[in-house]
């Protein structure tokens, strides 16, 4: 038996904004690195640039979509226990303790992770729009930050890097999930991993049952 | 032309919204607040891309190192500053990652350890 995990919107916000971060990355990068071959392969500057502003559009009203539909927000929000949960798992993994925390329907590092995307995101936004429009917005800060600017959205692209690459490791590539985990494309999850994984989500789902 | 590739983006959320209408993460929501959300949404949403998709071709250049500088200079030190400050930022970070995803291997080794036993 499988159980509902994730709703139809969750999973297609998810869906397209992995594709326009992933496109964002391929456009993205080639030109933080001056990668000219790269570059000439995705059709010139010119092409690159535009398919990176398609992209940035996509992304930016798909989170304009989560943050009006208020989805997944209210689950994400940190508890106390969360703190607890983290100390627990540091002191398992050692060896210190004899139990693993019990989760609920999220763990601490999902909702770590989904609050430093957001923030990402928003750096995102904001400093893309100002390298978008530079003459618009250097009527409102001085014209030699660009280049700081300019900076913070590069060094963020690498850190959102490494973040979608820890990511992909820890739900696709890691030896419990390997191939692949498909709970984000189907929204379902078996009704035995999720006794496993997510025990306090499960136990409530069952006391609703009743 | 603008208002067409408006009209192509605005298309590619429509279906997500209609599919999505019944439900909204787990639990069921009142469906009036659930359709003024759908069409706020939908009214920026196409604002955002109108006002985005016009400036698509008009915008500045994003390649970087182009800008016209006043104060060359003193630009270039805050710009020193800053990247200093954000390299030390990303070398924590990655530190940080790669420990969080061998701490979850170590977990991983100890509870399939468990199983075996």
């Amino acid at each position: 038996m499988s159980i509902k995990r994730f709703s139809l919107s969750q999973r297609i916000a998810h869906f397209l904004i992995a594709l326009s971060i992933m496109s964002l990355f391929i456009t993205g990068m080639p030109l933080l690195f001056k990668q000219h071959w790269l570059i000439m392969i995705l059709g010139g500057e010119k092409v690159t640039m535009f398919l990176h502003r398609v992209f940035a559009i996509v992304l930016m009203a798909t989170s304009l979509y989560l943050i009006i539909r208020n989805i997944s927000i209210r689950e994400m929000i940190f508890t106390p226990k969360d703190i607890k949960d983290f100390f627990g798992d540091v002191s398992f993994s050692l060896g210190k303790a004899e139990e693993e925390p019990k989760y609920g329907k999220y763990s601490w590092i999902m909702k770590a992770s989904f609050w430093f995307a957001c923030f990402e995101i928003l750096v995102f936004i904001i400093t893309g729009l100002i390298l978008w429009f530079p003459f618009f917005f250097t009527q409102i800060i001085p014209r030699y930050n660009l280049l700081t600017v300019a900076e913070i959205h590069r060094t963020l692209a690498i850190m959102a890097f490494l973040h979608f690459s820890a990511h992909s490791f820890g739900n696709h590539l890691h030896p419990r999930e390997f191939p692949l985990n498909k709970v984000i494309f189907t929204g379902e999850v078996s009704e035995e991993k999720a006794k496993h994984e997510y025990p306090l989500w499960y136990e409530k789902l069952e006391a609703g049952e009743k | 032309m603008t208002i067409l590739i408006s009209i192509v983006f605005f298309m590619m959320f429509l279906p997500i919204t209609i599919l999505s209408l019944p439900t909204l993460g787990d639990k069921m929501v009142d469906k009036k607040e659930s359709i003024i959300k759908e069409l706020i949404f939908l009214m920026t949403a196409f604002v955002l891309v109108f006002v985005l998709v016009y400036y698509l071709k008009s915008g500045g250049n994003i390649t970087f190192g182009r800008y016209p500088y006043a104060n060359y200079d003193s630009a270039v030190n805050f710009h020193n500053k800053i990247s200093g400050i954000l390299w030390v930022i990303v070398v924590l970070y990655s530190i940080g990652t790669v420990g969080l995803t061998l701490l979850d291997q170590l977990k991983f080794n100890r509870i399939e350890k468990r199983g075996e036993k």
